[in-house]
């Protein structure tokens, strides 16, 4: 009895398996475009600031399309997971991706993933987030050109905390040592919440970290002091902090993390377009300003083509680093 | 009196009717939440956030945290009736929990760990209003080494709370070590143990694999002795703990809310060694261990006492600091900042309806979770009377389809399947799961913290015990370690001059 | 010429020895694997150094085993019942397969009815109003309550 009704399963399950496959939909023009639910695929769990950021932008589009917009949560597997369903997905403009830089392009030039940093069409850039060198209170470090200096002299003495292994901040301290000889020892910690431990606890002599508003708080509050920041200009937020490339670290300026959306390759122009027409509406929404955080928005949207060139500057960079 | 005037306008803050009624349907979803195991409280908040948004900062703050503690204190169920554990904490529940519901006494295990629950939540929040921001410093300077010295300790309570053969325990938990390096190495990113799988790249995640090894390969292993149609529990003797079971779990409760308080105050894994810490106390003082992992009362009722201190006192970094020490708490965290409100040390100053009104709400919540669930004993010990063969299937669906909402991930349903096969196995050459899915938890911490030390140290392995809490914890480890070794050869050589 | 029922015992007697042997093949696997992920020194550990512990602690404890363990009391053996594991682990494959590919309601019903009917040996009657009270259930709690997002199926995308 139960090996028959093995069978019958066995059977069900093909016969089903066949009727999934085919009907793909037609393609439809931009004009239509969208007239069905759309998904966001975040590679993050729900509740962080990146989860949140895609959240603000997709209810904004259920808003303007007065489509049902899905935030589908894809973490896992450095976020391969979720790259992995969007290359899959058909090219048609209803499965958007939350594309978070340089983490996006960098884990295919490690790992063998199946998919490169091109395998994916840019629409344009939600938030940036610079990163900021910074140190405790209490450090005897009161200026970038101090502790910089410090390093030079005693090579790999002073502790950089960093929020992971092959993070922009770790392959920057990385660069500083390769392309400036100044050697600090880098300590990959798991994400913000440690590494503000760990220099508020006195175990690392600065932090190089995402400069989120957790971050900014701990600066307004005195615990932290920043001693340089990583965009080519100074952030509105932090304009008394120098950066890296004023301090003659010229090439340092990609520890800049970039949050925006993707689609799939070949997915129609005018459709890409849509999308990021409404991306920069929304980004100049009041509400939608103020839930991502105002400091975080690129005072001049970064539009699909400029998302690319600096994915495209990133993955040149760091190739000839991480394939070491 | 700055902390009783504090305190009275939390309260005034936590009684305002609208708190209330939040303070309970947190608890309320808590409790439902605890009981289907995977999905966990992280992915809830996570799916609750957005509505939280309208919601005053501090009535948002009340309910999610509600949410939070209340899955911890529903998440013994399944942990009891089914042995599945839906968190580290919860995997020590199973240990005597398990067995006593299988006695027929999950009436007992469910009431006593009801109560303890209570009274290691109540202990801690008064251990959290009154020594918040003193106990915050205590966390900030547990740094790498410190960790690591905790970890340890972790790693020997293993060998001590099994009970079978000690050599069984440490290759169980060797293959729990092995299968947390799984994954991308924590400090160069290299990867170990893929093999070329995409998925395993941010290595396995605790929930199918304790879900997997304990509930499904229990099922798979009743399935075999078929011995569920007649199983244990037609024979459910009483609801409620007897005065014996009472007398007996007293002060393993006021034990367990203690070393749950203070252990979980630190980050990482506060929560599950406060749990393995109080069930070691327990099993060391006891007076015949052997009951151990068989069904001994204060066994589970100073676990699950300490995992609701713990998750209490869990608070502490948050609240002072703006440090928080779990994911579920980081959710907290991005509620609060989302409010425009940044937990840290002006917490107090800035917003004191927040910090006190929560702490307010706890006293309230801790009593509405036990008003709650004991009524409920009754309901849910009838999930026993239910046949095996209806039972089962039901469980396997709840396992894989929490398993699955966990983090959407058709991959995990895949693990819990093999974990499943590998936990009947274990169950039949007489592994048991525990040392290895509380190695699983312990060993990336230890790793991390190793080797997070000895870079900050350049390699000099002195770090650790020059460092005045570390060098005070590994000096502790090590006289308990010597004192075991000598009691361990005088035992033998008694056992030996017996014979002879 | 042993029979049968001597082999048998005969496994039966040697288990012990079998299951450490097993995990002691494991160990030494992990150890060469980690030994080729880089070891870095004791001071400045590369990625394979921590699995290389680890392996060489669980080849150790596997000898400890071998050497301590004298009976095989804690070992049961695996009888002719254990099929129906296979069957029921068979049956859960397939409900995730039919899951990713048309959703949660079909394989549940399909899964729940075969493990009731044919392996808790329940009545039709009771099969079908449990199966489908079950899954009815959980479609309510995890899709419409929680909003977790099962692949959609091909009727009206359940």
């Amino acid at each position: 009895m139960v090996k028959r009704f093995g069978l019958l399963l066995l059977a069900v399950t093909l016969a089903l398996g066949l009727a999934s496959c085919g009907g793909a939909g037609e393609q439809e023009s931009a004009e239509d475009f969208p007239s069905d639910d759309m998904d966001v695929v975040v590679p993050y769990a729900p509740g962080g600031p990146t989860d949140l950021a895609a959240r603000t932008i997709g209810s904004y589009y259920e808003e303007e399309f007065d489509e049902t917009v899905v935030v589908e949560n894809e973490p896992g597997a450095s976020g391969t997971m979720a790259m992995n369903e969007l290359i899959s997905s058909e090219p048609d403009g209803y499965t958007v991706k939350l594309i978070a830089a340089p983490a996006t392009v960098v884990v295919p030039l490690v790992e063998d993933v199946g998919y490169t940093a091109d395998d994916f069409d840019t629409v344009g850039v939600i938030t940036v987030v610079p990163s900021v060198l910074a140190v405790g209170s209490d450090s005897p470090y009161e200026s970038a050109e101090e502790f910089l200096e410090a390093a030079e002299e005693s090579p790999g003495e002073l502790s950089v905390g960093t929020p992971g292994a092959n993070t922009s901040q770790s392959l920057e301290m990385q660069r500083l040592d390769e392309e400036y000889g100044v050697e600090v020892t880098t300590v990959p910690f798991e994400g913000n919440t440690e590494m503000t431990s760990a220099l508020l606890g006195g175990n690392v002599d600065a932090i190089m970290i995402n400069a989120s508003e957790d971050v900014l708080a701990n600066i307004e509050a005195g615990d932290f002091v920043p001693l340089a920041a990583s965009p080519e200009e100074r952030p509105d937020f932090l304009s008394d902090t120098p950066t890296f490339r004023e301090l003659g670290y010229e090439d340092l300026t990609l520890s800049t993390s970039l949050f925006g959306f993707g689609v799939p390759n070949d997915t129609p122009e005018d459709i890409t377009g849509k999308l990021e027409d409404t991306l920069r509406e929304a980004l100049e929404d009041p509400e939608v300003r103020e839930q991502l955080g105002e400091e975080y928005i690129a005072d001049e949207f970064i539009d699909a083509e400029e998302f690319r060139e600096q994915l495209d500057e990133i993955v040149e960079v760091y190739e000839p680093i991480l394939s070491e | 009196m700055d902390i009783l005037q504090g305190l009275m306008g939390g309260f005034g803050v936590a009684f305002d009717p609208m708190n209330l009624l939040y303070v309970f349907l947190g608890v309320f979803i808590g409790t439902a939440i605890g009981v289907l195991p995977g999905l966990g409280p992280t992915a809830t908040i996570a799916l609750l956030l957005p509505l939280t948004f309208g919601l005053p900062a501090e009535t948002a703050i009340i309910m999610l945290a509600g949410i939070y503690y209340g899955s911890m204190y529903g998440g013994r169920i399944p942990a009891i009736l089914l042995q599945l554990p839906g968190d580290a904490t919860a995997v020590v529940t199973t240990f005597d929990g398990y067995p006593m519901a299988q006695q027929g006494r999950a009436g007992p295990a469910l009431g006593i760990t009801a109560i303890g629950g209570f009274i290691g939540g109540t202990i801690s929040v008064i251990g959290l209003t009154l020594f918040a921001p003193v106990l915050a410093s205590f966390a900030v300077n547990f740094g790498p080494p410190e960790f690591m010295a905790l970890t340890v300790v972790g790693l020997l309570l293993i060998t001590y709370l099994g009970s079978k053969s000690i050599w069984k325990s440490l290759v169980a938990a060797g293959f729990g070590l092995l299968l947390a390096t799984v994954g991308q190495d924590p400090v160069v990113g290299t990867t170990r143990f893929t093999f070329g799988v995409t998925e395993l790249l941010d290595g396995i995640s605790f929930v199918p694999i304790a879900m997997g090894l304990f509930g499904v390969g229990e099922i798979m292993y009743n399935l075999e002795r078929g011995g569920w149609t007649t199983s244990a529990t037609s024979r459910i003797a009483n609801i409620w703990p007897s005065a014996a079971d009472w007398a007996q779990s007293r002060l393993a409760i006021l034990r367990g809310a203690v070393i749950g308080f203070f252990i979980g105050i630190l980050p990482g894994g506060g929560g599950v060694v406060s749990s393995m810490v109080s069930y070691g106390v327990e099993k060391r003082i006891a007076r015949d261990p052997d009951r151990f992992g068989k069904g001994a009362i204060e066994g589970l009722s100073t676990t699950e006492t300490a995992d609701n201190a713990s998750s209490t006192s869990a608070f502490i970094p948050l609240l002072t600091l703006g440090i928080p020490p779990n994911p579920v708490l980081a959710l907290l965290f991005g509620a609060l900042l989302i409010q425009g409100i940044t937990p840290g040390p002006q917490l107090i100053n800035q917003n004191p309806e927040v910090f006190w009104g929560v702490i307010a709400s706890m006293y309230i919540g801790n009593l509405l979770l036990i008003l709650l669930n004991l009524p409920l004993i009754g309901l849910f010990i009838q999930l026993l009377r239910v046949r095996g063969g209806i039972l089962a299937p039901l469980a396997l669906m709840l396992t894989m389809v929490g398993v699955f909402s966990f983090q959407n991930s058709t991959f995990d349903m895949w693990l819990v399947l093999i974990f499943g096969l590998v936990g009947y196995l274990m169950r039949k050459v007489g592994f048991e799961a525990g040392p290895l899915v509380l190695a699983f938890v312990l060993g990336p911490i230890m790793e991390s913290a190793l080797r997070q030390s000895l870079l900050i140290s350049n390699g000099d392995p002195s770090i650790f015990f020059t460092r005045p809490i570390s060098g005070t914890m590994f000096a502790v480890i090590g006289v308990l370690v010597l004192f075991s070794i000598v009691q361990f050869f005088r035992k033998r050589s008694r056992h030996v001059s017996d014979e002879g | 010429m042993p029979t049968g029922q001597s082999i048998r015992s005969l496994i039966r007697r040697n288990a012990y020895r079998a299951v450490g042997i097993l995990t002691l093949l494991v160990g030494i696997f992990a150890l060469a694997y980690s030994y080729s992920l880089s070891l870095g020194e004791l001071t400045s550990p590369g990625p394979g150094m921590w699995p290389f512990v680890i392996s060489v602690v669980i080849v150790l404890c596997s000898i400890m085993l071998l050497v301590t363990e004298r009976t095989s009391e804690d070992y049961e053996q695996i009888t002719s019942r254990a099929r129906v594991i296979g069957l029921g682990l068979l049956s859960l494959g397939m409900f995730i397969l039919l899951f990713e590919q048309i959703g949660f309601i079909i394989p549940a019903l399909l899964t729940l009815a075969f493990w009731l009917r044919f392996i808790g040996e329940e009545s039709w009657r009771l099969t079908a109003i449990i199966t489908v009270l079950a899954t009815a259930g959980f479609y309510v709690v995890f899709v419409l309550l929680l909003g977790v997002p099962f692949p959609s199926g091909p009727f009206l995308g359940l």
